[in-house]
């Protein structure tokens, strides 16, 4: 699903339900990772033009663990401090594949309406 | 999906995930401060930045949340606990409204798992919706249903299409003489279609097939499983072995379930009935119970119209036999509960207005602990609660109070589970154990969350109103408020004006039903049976003889004064009927009527006491040989002669016109279906003459006498020499069902007695409740009331004057729903007694003197808290917070 907050565009809006491809690919790619990790991966990769906020990241998270798709555990740091690690699961493997497909197809139909009518 | 059962198992669970939630949020800030400080900013700047930055944690630490549970379950159960508190901090008007449901509940779930049992539990038959039970009904008669002749029924066997199945029951004594003590055991003589009727498999061995219906083949029988236990000692490989009863070596074939009964719960064996020639001709004696599987897809009156149309074939077919005969179809379950159904729905009713009451007074007391709780209440809509949160915190608090009272109410109800079921008759039927099961447990949820609602709504919507002006201005309570306290005391009232009336008036019917002329003298008389085996007593002049010999010997034991025998005891239930004509005299009208008859021997009205009116009774001379002689009632004499003399008159019987008796005698009427319906119409026939009618149904009847036995002292003492005495006559001969003719009395009237007493309880606890609401209003009323009452007496106000003003708010509020109640108490009355003839109607009298009893309570109820108005300090109370 492809949810377009127009009413209020800023650097700091992440398209809903892209969030969960965005964490999803993150997690794949790096292999577990805290929180605040992964934010720093997506400021990084989107040349900071994605920040994520506490309040959309977190209980992003946790709907992502409700549904099966990650896990957290509580590790221990690089420089030993404790940190709640969240890593990708089967079904979320499977979940980042069909999300991926999804935004491809999506964004090929937007790209032809934009073709076809600009 | 499995997100919301994450979620609602979260519910409620604040648990390690949270704080460990605070870790991980300042982790991410430290994190990032640190980044922002490696950037060259100020640690106190970088905290700032990266708080900035993220949005605050607050606000994540909520979206957190919100996404962890599921926020209306969360606040509800907040709610809850904040009730829960509040109604630990109140446990006056807590304790007394939840004790008042409580009692309710357990009230209406005792009488669920009755109903549970008798009413909603399947019969046990395969399918037992299509099964009905079949009557012939005498078209000119007023009583409505009859048993069927064996001939009829096997014409109908053959003709109707409207049925799968049909099988008739003739209920028999065998005496059972192998494998211990003769013992006299209850047995179903069932018609082929048996199995295929009841549809049920037996829990051992198989059911009977066509063939054990062949003359010859036929010497097998099916056990019930608590003659299996008590005879047989539950025995494995029963099946195939054999019994010795009434002479014939029967083999036992299956043994029927556990709760399996057919027709009735007396029955402990079932033997097959083959159709003879001598069945097939007998039109004329109506004796069989006749039940039938309904086709599928075949509406029952469509069935019963089926049979009408058979019936009126027969008629045009065997005028002599049945002329005048049509067909009644029954479901199974009213044929076999009869007046029961009507009883249990007037409890359940009763309990249902009981379950109203304690609601109402639930609701009074949440509304006074509600008003009491202005200032909080208006606070919270201050703080921002809207109208919909106050309404649903207040719900939440009488469904917790509910809730705790239903639980208590289960636990009241399991507790006196035990005495429900040794209340409970023998011949009650029930279809499985009265218990306190979980459907009971179900019911008192549901009853719960209904009254919890009920109660709380009215205070909910009330407290929602309270306007923060109002309160910081302490005025007195709102007019909503004082209106809705006047609704609820009339509710009150107007609930157990009604019910009460039901109670006086349940009670009235039973001192009358119990007060009634019955027609006998049960003092010291006791009954046994004696069933003689048709194969030692084909002939008829032996049954006699062993008749007039075991009377002699039982009339010469030490305290006996009278001793007979009669085929059928009054409040048995049983009955055998049979058209009759009059010849020679005046007779009020030439149709055919019918009459019940009774065969019965010298000394059975003297050992009843039965009195004669007129000619003479049955003496030994009353014999086969002899001109047939009959005996009447009072009923038959008012209904065939009037005032003319019925003594001498011929009575001829239809299907027989050889057979004509002379009225010899006169008797008192007896209630032979109990002390709530009238007499029958009734003709005692000298078991002695009964050879001359060569009737094969008769005789068999006539082997199988009760024995009626005057006392003068304890008749059960005599027992024993009643046994020997028949013993003397024959070895093998047992004799059963000992019992008092008071215990079978008793028993006739349990079903009207016990309801009676369970209405009256009921009645009486909500009386009771009702009185306890009104003084908690009452009480209420005059504390809101203080700041009034202080200034009027300050002013020189008179305190008579004062406490008058409160009371008569009250008071009118009484008033209105004493009227309420009385006026409705009539057409709920009357609805009662069209249901059950025997109630006695409601009157006018009753009702108002009801109602000004429970008017002159609710004055009493309010004059302490008048009185303790008109006391008040004015000072005092002026100072009063509120």
């Amino acid at each position: 699903m492809l949810i377009i907050n127009m009413s209020k565009p800023s650097k700091a809006d992440v398209l809903q339900g892209t969030l969960d491809l965005l964490v999803l690919k993150t997690l794949d790619t790096l292999g577990p990772l805290h929180g605040y990790g992964i934010a720093q991966r997506i400021l990084q990769l989107s040349h900071a033009a994605l920040a994520l906020n506490q309040g959309t990241l977190y209980p992003a998270l946790l709907r992502l663990e409700q549904r099966g798709w990650v896990t957290s555990s509580i590790r221990t740091t690089e420089n030993n401090r404790t940190a709640r690690y969240y890593a990708l699961t089967a079904a979320g493997r499977r979940q980042l594949r069909a999300e991926v497909e999804e935004w491809r197809r999506s964004v090929s139909i937007i790209n032809r309406i934009i073709k076809a009518t600009g | 999906m499995r997100q919301w059962m994450v979620r609602l198992l979260s519910v409620g669970r604040r648990g390690a995930r949270d704080r460990e939630l605070d870790d991980e949020l300042r982790f991410h800030v430290e994190q990032l401060a640190a980044d922002y400080q490696r950037r060259g900013m100020s640690p106190a700047e970088a905290r700032v930045a990266a708080n900035r930055e993220l949005g605050g944690v607050d606000r994540a630490r909520q979206a957190w949340r919100d996404q962890r549970t599921w926020l209306p379950a969360e606040e509800f159960l907040h709610d809850a606990r904040h009730a829960w508190r509040l109604l630990r901090r109140s446990p006056g008007s807590f304790v007394g409204a939840a004790t008042i449901l409580a009692l309710a509940v357990s009230a209406s779930v005792s009488v669920f798992a009755v109903v549970d049992a008798v009413l909603l539990a399947p019969l046990p038959y395969a399918n037992p919706g299509r099964l009905v039970q079949v009557y012939e009904r005498f078209m000119s008669a007023r009583s409505s249903d009859a048993s069927v002749a064996p001939g009829t029924f096997v014409e109908w066997t053959e003709r109707a299409r409207a049925f799968t199945a049909l099988t008739a029951v003739d209920t028999r004594q065998i005496n059972l003489t192998s494998g211990g003590e003769p013992r006299q055991v209850t047995a179903g003589a069932v018609s082929s279609g048996f199995a295929a009727t009841v549809g049920i498999v037996p829990a051992l061995g198989r059911s009977f097939a066509d063939a054990d219906f062949n003359p010859g083949s036929d010497s097998v029988v099916l056990l019930s499983h608590g003659l299996w236990r008590s005879r047989f000692g539950g025995k494995p490989n029963i099946v195939g072995m054999t019994m010795t009863a009434d002479d014939r070596v029967l083999t036992v074939v299956g043994v029927m379930p556990e709760r399996f009964l057919f027709p009735g719960p007396e029955i402990e064996a079932w033997i097959p009935m083959p159709v003879t020639a001598a069945i097939r001709a007998n039109r004329g004696s109506h004796s069989l119970e006749v039940f039938a599987r309904v086709r599928d897809g075949v509406a029952i009156d469509v069935a019963e119209r089926d049979l009408q149309a058979v019936a009126g074939d027969l008629r045009r077919e065997f005028p002599d036999s049945n002329a005048e005969w049509d067909v009644l179809l029954r479901p199974m379950r009213r044929a076999l509960l009869g007046d029961t159904r009507v009883v249990l729905a007037a409890i359940l009713g009763a309990v249902g207005f009981l379950l109203a009451v304690a609601c109402a007074n639930a609701a009074g007391l949440l509304l006074t602990s509600g008003l009491g709780r202005e200032r909080e209440l208006a606070i919270r809509s201050a703080l921002g609660a809207n109208r919909a949160r106050v309404i649903r915190q207040m719900l939440t608090e009488s469904l917790v109070l509910s809730s705790v009272a239903a639980l208590a109410g289960v636990a009241i109800a399991w507790l006196v589970q035990p005495l429900l079921e040794t209340l409970r008759p023998v011949d009650f039927l029930a279809w499985k154990p009265i218990a306190i099961d979980s459907r009971a447990a179900l019911f008192a949820a549901l009853a719960a969350l209904v009254s919890g609602v009920a109660a709380g709504t009215l205070p909910a919507v009330l407290a929602s109103r309270v306007r923060i002006a109002a309160v910081a201005s302490q005025r007195s309570p709102g007019r909503g408020a004082s209106r809705a306290r006047f609704a609820l005391v009339a509710l009150e009232v107007g609930l157990s004006v009604l019910l009460a009336v039901a109670a006086v008036n349940l009670v009235r019917t039973l001192v009358r039903l119990t007060s009634v002329e019955t027609g006998v003298d049960a003092e010291g008389v006791v009954t046994v049976s004696v069933s003689l085996p048709e194969t030692r007593y084909a002939d008829g002049a032996r049954v006699t003889a062993f008749h007039q010999a075991a009377l002699e010997r039982m009339r010469q034991i030490a305290g006996v004064r009278a001793a007979g025998a009669t085929v059928v005891m009054p409040f048995s239930g049983n009955t055998f009927v049979r058209p009759f004509a009059v010849t020679g005299l005046p007779v009020n009208s030439t149709r055919p009527e019918i009459a019940h008859y009774r065969i019965v021997t010298p000394g059975y009205f003297e050992s009843m006491g039965i009195r004669l009116r007129a000619g003479r009774a049955f003496t030994s001379d009353d014999r086969a040989d002899r001109p047939l002689s009959v005996i009447v009632n009072q009923a038959m004499r008012r209904e065939v002669w009037g005032d003319a003399n019925p003594l001498d008159a011929s009575i001829t019987f239809a299907g027989s016109a050889t057979l004509i008796a002379t009225v010899v005698g006169v008797v008192d009427d007896v209630r032979h279906f109990g002390p709530s319906a009238p007499a029958p119409i009734e003709m005692y026939w000298p078991a002695a003459q009964i050879d001359v009618a060569k009737s094969a149904a008769l005789d068999r009847l006539r082997r199988n006498m009760t024995f009626v036995v005057k006392t003068g002292g304890d008749p059960l003492t005599v027992v024993p020499a009643l046994r020997a005495a028949v013993r003397e006559l024959d070895v093998d001969q047992p004799i059963a069902h000992v019992q008092t003719l008071a215990s079978m009395l008793d028993r006739a009237l349990w079903l009207s007695r016990a309801s009676a007493w369970i209405v009256s309880l009921i009645g009486v606890s909500a009386t009771l409740f009702a009185l306890l609401g009104v003084f908690a209003s009452a009480s209420f009323a005059v504390s809101q009331r203080k700041r009034e009452v202080a200034v009027r007496l300050a002013l020189g106000a008179p305190p008579a004057v004062v406490s008058r003003g409160v009371v008569s708010n009250v008071l009118a509020a009484a008033a209105l729903g004493a009227a309420m109640g009385s006026i409705l108490a009539w057409p709920i009355a009357r609805a009662i007694a069209s249901q059950v003839p025997s109630i006695e109607p409601v009157d006018a009298w009753l009702t108002s003197s009801i109602g000004a009893t429970m008017l002159i309570a609710a004055a009493l109820s309010c004059w302490k808290p008048a009185r303790r108005a008109s006391r008040i300090d004015p000072i005092e109370a002026l100072r009063v917070d509120g």
